[in-house]
């Protein structure tokens, strides 16, 4: 199972800027305790996870598998605008929030209770940020 | 006499119109009657599906004229849930106990009944008291999988 390092060489220049992008979110948010960039097919691009025996090539997958579900119920209910799906466990939460472009998803992990206004406040921000770091690079 | 016999018509529809409110409907009353009883205990609780593990609707309760597909609806709640749950699964944290699908103005929470005989999907308005549902939804929960035990 390749690890979160190993992916984010293979990304490039653009992991690179992601690399900080990431960092500087966990930086920003203190609840979070990782974070991951998802090409829009569902493969890992960049992330800084804790380091522990993590399946990221599934996990990534399914979170994109979460988003498409969660914007076909939405579609269903005829709600327009979804911003993000929450998954919720007894001790965290991870967000699945696609880029505005859907060219990316981005997975949080985060500690439960969090500071939920700080997370939304970031979150969008993080989530243009990511699209412009992906601007022109074809999605796998 | 004629005054007493008045007053006894007054406390029985009293008593009728106290029966005909949904609070004095109990968890323990049908199905159906549960989700009303739902929907009505939570404002900004705009609709309530049960669906069964494989993802089809078994029973609903809204506060408008359904506008929706339930069976592609309930179909994809569920299927976001065990997606969900395989996420976690795969990040090596603990179970997965609710999805919410969130946009500006509304959310839909799904989230299984104890033994994952089925889903409950709840479609609220963004400004829902989360700390209300959180409290009530377990107990929808626990009524909902007495009741399809029963069938």
């Amino acid at each position: 199972m390749p690890t979160a390092s190993v992916l984010e060489s293979d990304a490039g220049e653009s992991g690179t800027a992601l690399d900080h992008l990431l960092g500087a979110f966990l930086g920003a948010v203190p609840d979070a305790t990782g974070i991951v960039v998802a090409s829009e097919s569902g493969k890992p691009i960049a992330s800084k996870l804790p380091a522990e025996r993590i399946q990221l090539i599934p996990a990534t997958a399914l979170a994109k598998l979460v988003a498409w579900a969660g914007e076909a119920v939405a579609a269903n209910l005829q709600l327009s605008g979804m911003l993000a799906v929450t998954i919720d466990g007894p001790a965290w939460k991870v967000i699945v929030a696609p880029t505005p472009s859907h060219a990316a998803v981005v997975l949080v992990t985060l500690e439960k209770p969090s500071d939920a206004p700080r997370v939304q406040r970031a979150l969008p921000g993080l989530l243009r940020a990511v699209d412009r770091s992906l601007g022109g690079r074809t999605t796998q | 006499m004629a005054g007493i016999r008045q007053n006894r018509v007054i406390e029985v529809e009293e008593e009728r119109s106290e029966e005909m409110r949904p609070g004095r409907i109990s968890w323990d009353a049908p199905l159906q009657d549960a989700l009303t009883l739902f929907l009505t205990s939570v404002s900004g609780v705009l609709a309530v599906v049960v669906a069964d593990r494989n993802g089809l609707p078994v029973a609903s309760a809204m506060r408008d004229k359904p506008k929706a597909d339930l069976v592609a609806v309930s179909a994809m709640a569920v299927l976001a849930m065990e997606a969900g749950r395989s996420v976690a699964r795969n990040l090596q944290i603990s179970a997965a106990s609710t999805v919410t699908v969130e946009g500006g103005t509304w959310k839909v929470v799904v989230s299984p009944t104890p033994t994952g005989l089925a889903n409950l999907l709840v479609m609220m308005e963004g400004t829902t008291n989360l700390g209300l549902l959180k409290l009530t939804l377990p107990r929808l929960a626990d009524a909902v999988e007495r009741h399809l035990e029963t069938l």
